[in-house]
């Protein structure tokens, strides 16, 4: 029962987290599945039950970079040619799908901790201090991260909302 | 103080997160630069939408994870003898059963022991009947016919 709660609290939000940072879908579906089934498991170990929202992030996180480092390897000697992320024939008429698939594209283009920061604050509601606990990192690097991670993606998408 | 260092406070301050005396500092530099208002306009922008976001978990992935999670709940109740415990559950278990064990010897010894004990004392007491049966004296009968017989019985 006390999974369940968990459970239907955090799988969304979890599974759009890891979808963002890796935009695979069937990598997404068996890192989303792991971590749940391993949080059945380690229900009982987790005493404090303010930390299962922290522990779900951090455990979806390893395996997160964890594939992104394998993937980094592998794409070193690749030249990574930046596409346009919009067409240059938008209108001003741009409905807030449209915004929002433009926000998704700009996201895969800023660096991993920025971005991971940004939907960690923005998307899954972490305060400063989760999202310091999360990347190993302090706080002040944490206002850093969201700063930088804003100021790309409102570069990228100038031309639409302004 | 430059831009880049307003926008950096006008981050923080879209977050909920910026010191109060500060806020007045970054308004009244948003009143003189239209980049800085601009960028604060973004972020807004940037935050609506992601309010706005409908979170969407695939149906066959949940169908997946609650039916793989039964299972091991089921797994779980009918390999109670077989799971992992932690050693120091193992430990206390083996060390009741050795004591029980312990427990059921000594007072089996002790039952054999009072049983062999009532056995010597009835094996005595029946010598003892014997005796005292054997020391009474012999019966005769002297019927009163012609023919006489005599009945020797020994008890």
């Amino acid at each position: 029962m006390e999974f369940k709660f968990y459970y239907a609290k955090h799988k969304s939000k979890l599974y759009f987290y890891v979808f963002r940072m890796l935009n695979d879908k069937m990598l997404t579906d068996d890192i989303v599945q792991n971590v749940f089934i391993k949080l059945y498991e380690n229900m009982d170990n987790i005493n404090n039950r303010e930390f299962i929202a922290s522990w779900i992030y951090k455990t979806a996180r390893n395996k997160v970079y964890s594939f992104l480092r394998h993937k980094k390897r592998k794409a070193e000697e690749l030249i990574d040619d930046e596409e346009p992320l919009y067409s240059e024939t938008l209108t001003d008429e741009m409905d807030n799908v449209e915004l929002r698939e433009m926000i998704m594209s700009a996201l895969e283009t800023i660096p991993e901790e920025q971005r991971e920061a940004y939907l960690l604050k923005e998307y899954s509601g972490f305060s400063y201090k989760e999202i310091a606990s999360l990347q190993d990192i302090d706080e002040e690097l944490v206002k850093s991260r969201l700063f930088h991670a804003r100021k790309k993606l409102i570069a990228k998408i100038a031309k639409v909302i302004l | 103080m430059k831009c880049e260092e307003i926008q950096e406070l006008i981050s923080q301050f879209s977050d909920g997160s910026l010191e109060t005396e500060k806020e007045a500092f970054i308004f009244a530099h948003m009143s003189v630069c239209p980049g800085c208002r601009t960028f604060l306009k973004s972020i807004n922008t940037l935050s609506f939408s992601a309010q706005r976001e409908e979170f969407y978990f695939p149906p066959e992935l949940d169908k997946k994870v609650i039916s793989k999670t039964e299972k091991r709940k089921a797994k779980k109740h009918v390999n109670i003898l077989t799971m992992k415990y932690p050693a120091y559950v193992s430990f206390s278990f083996g060390a009741v059963v050795i004591l029980l064990l312990f427990l059921l010897f000594k007072s089996t010894t002790e039952y054999r022991q009072e049983l062999h004990e009532a056995m010597e004392n009835m094996q005595q007491q029946n010598k003892q009947i014997q005796t005292i049966l054997n020391s009474y004296p012999e019966i005769q009968v002297r019927p009163k016919q012609v023919n006489e017989i005599f009945v020797n019985r020994k008890l």
